[in-house]
């Protein structure tokens, strides 16, 4: 007895610690690897399980990008009251101008206005012959980028000055777009709870049955003092390793999938005036993935392997 | 130090297999428990390695309670004991080396020292040179000897060991006695469940005769 406290204060325990863990891990990958092909599958389904929250949230990371792109693009037209000189027109463009929330503005005068439009819609010079132009002269303001519901409010703020008739914010389809992310942002995180929920309980059948399998040994390992923790540990190393492996598929999987989509979808993109670089995941991401892989297939051993050896007694 | 007071235990089933038994084992000592079939010596053996709960009564060992133990201290209060099993239970997928290494294993005893302890319990057994082999690939009284080894590497403090001779030849169960004498000799308390009375008589320990579950006989055999 007395041998054994004193290894225990030795400083060689941590090596010996380590020299254990080390070979239930050994232990653990070559139980894997004398059945390859379930293996190959569970870490397969593993990698699918795990490509889908990453999926949904890079898509929320690129879109959410668009959208800002799309947001500094967002003009306020102000249509002026008919009365309103040119020189009024100018002073008020100049002394918006000087609101903090303002980027730039432009007045444009009922002249300038039907030129444009004349030569936009292809009539060349002869609307400007008409006698009376119908149009308002107008300002056109870009605001400074921010949120969609600040540029309402200053919108709506633009729209109470005494000479402005009329307020016209071109940037409604993108609150829509915004509130659509919004519904699709939420049900990705439902999505990815469910997927994940369903890793674990995948991860953790899986090192249910191993440990089925070997039931009679741990029986034996119980028999002669052997701990839960003892006898679950080459299994949490299964877990963490099948999670780790699953990890490392997904970026596979992800990569694959970012080149085939990356194209077509700056196309996409580009119709609706935004420009996109579809990112990947970047090193640092990756290695994220599959640390989270790893944990997840190791919690939930964890958790399979203590209900289960529990469950066995001698 | 083993105390048994007034212990009896019933299965689930119904079956009795233990009546109102009464024994203390002091430190040093060993005792044959002995008794026809299904007269209850192993389960005499399982209620000390905490294995099945007493149905009355109380067990302890070093004074310890084995009915209070929680079923976290378990593992550590088996490992306080070196037990020998009828059917063997050894690990078959691991060698003979590895089985005996395994309450060493499990208390986390560094390798160097398990390679040394692990060679002196297999030379203890003569089985020495089977270190490297698998389990199957040897004799039922060489598979015995496994589990006497396992049973002794860990120093315990209490040794039971449940017909640790049925397989083997008088001279094999007199030299895995002399084993057991040896830890007797260091302050050891032994249980040996047999019915093999040639052995009882060459070896003039006290005797726990079981017949239907009760102690009838409690006596140091002298023939
Ligand atoms: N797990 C169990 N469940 C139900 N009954 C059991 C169990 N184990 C033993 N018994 C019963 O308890 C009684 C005593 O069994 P035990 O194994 O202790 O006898 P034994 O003296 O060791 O016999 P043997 O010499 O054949 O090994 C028997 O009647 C047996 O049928
Ligand atoms: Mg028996």
């Amino acid at each position: 007895m007395g041998e054994r406290t004193q290894n225990s204060t030795e400083p060689g325990i941590l090596a010996t610690r380590l020299a254990a863990h080390r070979k239930d891990a050994v232990r653990s990958v070559w139980r894997l690897l004398q059945e390859p092909f379930s293996t190959l599958m569970t870490v397969l389904v593993v990698g699918i399980a795990l490509l889908l929250p990453v999926v949904l949230m890079l898509v929320y990371a690129n879109l959410e990008g668009v959208l800002a792109e799309f947001q500094s693009s967002a003009r306020i037209t102000l249509y002026l009251e008919e009365d309103t000189t040119e020189s009024e027109g100018i002073e008020l463009s100049e002394y918006l101008l000087t609101l903090a929330d303002t980027e730039l503005t432009a007045y444009v005068s009922p002249s300038q206005a039907l030129a444009e439009f004349s030569s936009a819609v292809g009539f060349g010079g002869s609307l400007s012959e008409l006698a009376d132009n119908p149009l308002p002269a107008t300002i056109i303001v870009r605001p400074t980028p921010a949120g969609m519901a600040d540029v309402e409010r200053l919108a709506a703020e633009l729209g109470q000055l005494p000479d402005v008739e009329l307020v016209q914010l071109d940037s409604e389809w993108i609150s829509r777009l915004l509130a659509i992310t919004g519904v699709l942002a939420t049900t990705a995180r439902l999505a990815s709870l469910i997927v994940l929920t369903g890793l674990c309980l995948i991860v953790g059948n899986t090192i249910k049955q191993g440990i089925d399998n070997r039931r009679a040994e741990i029986l034996v390992v119980k028999l002669v003092g052997g701990t839960a923790g003892f006898i679950a540990r080459p299994f949490l190393y299964a877990g963490a390793i099948i999670g780790l492996a699953g990890g490392v598929v997904a970026c596979i999987l992800l990569g694959l999938l970012t080149l085939g989509l990356s194209d077509p979808l700056t196309d996409l993109v580009g119709l609706y005036g935004g420009e996109l670089r579809v990112s990947g995941l970047d090193a640092v991401a990756m290695l994220g993935v599959v640390l989270a892989g790893g944990g997840i297939g190791w919690l939930a051993a964890l958790v399979a392997s203590l209900l289960r050896i529990a469950a066995l007694e001698p | 130090m083993i105390i048994f007071d007034a212990v009896s235990k019933r299965y689930g089933d119904g079956q009795t297999a233990l009546i109102d038994v009464s024994f203390q084992l002091g430190r040093g000592e060993i005792a044959f428990v002995t008794g026809h079939s299904g007269a209850g010596k192993s389960t005499l053996l399982k209620l000390i390695l905490a294995l099945e709960p007493c149905s009355a009564g109380r067990v302890f060992v070093d004074d310890v309670d084995i009915g209070n133990l929680s079923r976290r201290k378990i593992p550590y209060f088996r490992r306080k004991i070196g037990a020998v099993f009828q059917d063997h239970q050894l690990l078959m997928d691991r060698t003979v080396g590895e089985n005996v290494a395994l309450p060493l294993e499990i208390s986390g005893f560094p390798a160097r020292d398990t390679r040394r302890r692990v060679r002196a319990a297999l030379d203890k057994v003569g089985l020495l040179t089977k270190e490297r082999l698998y389990p199957a690939s040897l004799s039922g009284g060489e598979q015995q000897r496994i589990g006497i080894a396992r049973a002794v590497v860990n120093r315990p403090r209490v040794i039971l060991a449940d017909e640790p001779t049925g397989n083997l030849d008088p001279e094999l169960s007199a030299e895995v006695l002399r084993v057991f004498e040896q830890f007797k000799a260091v302050g050891v308390s032994l249980l040996v469940a047999t019915h093999d009375t040639s052995l009882i008589k060459r070896f003039p320990y006290r005797v726990l005769h079981l017949d239907e579950g009760e102690l009838i006989d409690d006596s140091t055999m002298t023939i």
